[in-house]
């Protein structure tokens, strides 16, 4: 079967559309989530957070538990 | 082998989507509810309670696509294609969800409402965008051979529109009930004050579905009021009644798991129904399981993996349910 056989009818103007939805929600969130990185790399490790209580405390969630909760993920469209 | 494969593959397939409808149904709802509560720490409770647990709900939904394009690769193109845009829009919803589920609990106080109103945002889309293709589903779509001949918005009617809406009193339902067997205190009065009018929200939405259906489909009417089919049938609306009476009563008197248990048998009862009036088709209107089925060989070798890695979801699943077992106290997150 030949790719030209085997293609939907959708329009090209749907699929456009489409697409730029998901680059856009890609954007967003992934852009939220890189500019989130780099504050968590601008602030440096935390020496605090070398007890072993407080990795065991943090252990048993999800990824994002690894990062502290003080750093706020919102992108600064503003720098000061 | 003396399997009937294609009805094999259609009962996996219904019970996937029935596990994902139940299980991401009630953190949708969580989205769904979210507006209404307004204190932060009640916000947090409520996304606690499902912070352990919300991830490996959309599993189902990954299970009943793959499966649908092993066993159903008819069913998988045309309806795929047919309800793309509302599957796309369903998918920017949940990715956009997900992503405000992780940062409202990182974000400033300032900007909490905004990843609040992302996380509800989201629910709201991916919901009605199922309801939606629910609806477009039940109305059936127009096939030539195997491709999808229809429009980009066939979905997009009336009916659709209605269960889409139908569909967040649902989540709503399965939300409020799961949020009363799982705080304590305000939040779950809250809670048990709003379960009432949602449950009679889905009583008249199930109503409305119920009549409108047949109205516009002769062999669905066909199939529920025959004889003497119709006393067979007869027990489905009876309990739907049943189930919405016994709720009332039980919201009545300081409830803990008995809402969330008879959400789910009304929501169990809605998805047989909906069985019932489609069955044997996996296309509406005139496609059945064994016109779309795969040849015997792929849905026999596919039927080995599946019939492997479900015992281990199911495994899992109950195992992370009981980990997470018991109320889930303000303040003590898992996040």
């Amino acid at each position: 079967m030949r790719t030209s056989e085997a293609v939907s009818n959708h329009s090209p103007q749907e699929l456009s559309a489409t697409l730029a939805i998901f680059v856009l929600v890609y954007c967003a969130a992934f852009g939220t989530g890189i500019s989130y990185m780099i504050k968590l790399v601008a602030r440096g490790p935390d020496a605090s957070l070398g007890q072993a209580e407080e990795i065991l405390h943090r252990r048993p969630a999800r990824p994002l538990s690894a990062a502290p909760d003080n750093v706020d993920p919102a992108v600064d469209l503003v720098k000061d | 082998m003396g399997v009937d494969l294609p009805i094999l593959w259609a009962l996996i397939i219904g019970f996937g989507l029935m596990m994902y409808v139940v299980m991401d149904g009630f953190d949708l709802g969580i989205g769904i509810l979210l507006p209404f509560v307004p204190s932060i720490e009640d916000r947090d409770t409520m996304v606690n309670t499902v912070a352990p647990v919300w991830d490996g709900n959309e599993t189902w939904l990954v299970l009943g696509g793959a499966s649908l394009l092993a066993a159903f690769p008819l069913a998988y193109a045309v309806l795929l294609s047919a309800l793309y845009i509302p599957l796309v829009l369903m998918f920017a919803g949940l990715i956009w969800r997900g992503v405000a589920f992780e940062f409202r609990f990182k974000a400033d106080v300032a900007h909490r409402p905004f990843w609040d109103k992302a996380f509800a945002g989201g629910s709201y889309v991916a919901t009605i965008a199922q309801g939606v293709s629910l609806g477009a589903f039940i109305n059936g779509f127009k096939v030539t051979g195997p491709s999808y001949q229809g429009g980009a918005f066939d979905w997009l009617t009336p009916f659709s529109l209605f269960t889409g809406i139908a569909l967040l009193a649902a989540y709503a339902l399965l939300g409020s009930t799961w949020l009363i067997l799982k705080t304590e205190g305000d939040l779950q009065r809250r809670m048990i004050a709003l379960t009432r009018p949602i449950t009679l929200t889905v009583l008249i939405s199930v109503g409305v579905v119920s009549v409108w259906t047949p109205l516009n489909h002769a062999g669905i009417a066909a199939r529920w009021f025959s004889f003497p089919d119709l006393f067979f049938l007869a027990p489905v609306p009876l309990l739907v009644l049943l189930a919405v009476w016994t709720m009332l009563r039980v919201l009545n008197r300081s409830p803990n798991a008995a809402p969330f248990c008879l959400a789910l048998l009304l929501l169990f009862l809605g998805y047989s129904g909906l069985a019932i009036s489609l069955w044997p088709n996996i296309i509406p209107p005139n496609i059945s399981i064994r016109a779309a089925a795969a040849p015997p060989q792929s849905m026999g070798f596919t039927l080995v993996g599946a019939l492997f890695i479900i015992p281990f979801i199911l495994g899992y699943t109950a195992w992370s349910y009981f980990v997470f077992r018991g109320k889930v106290k303000a303040g003590g997150g898992y996040h």
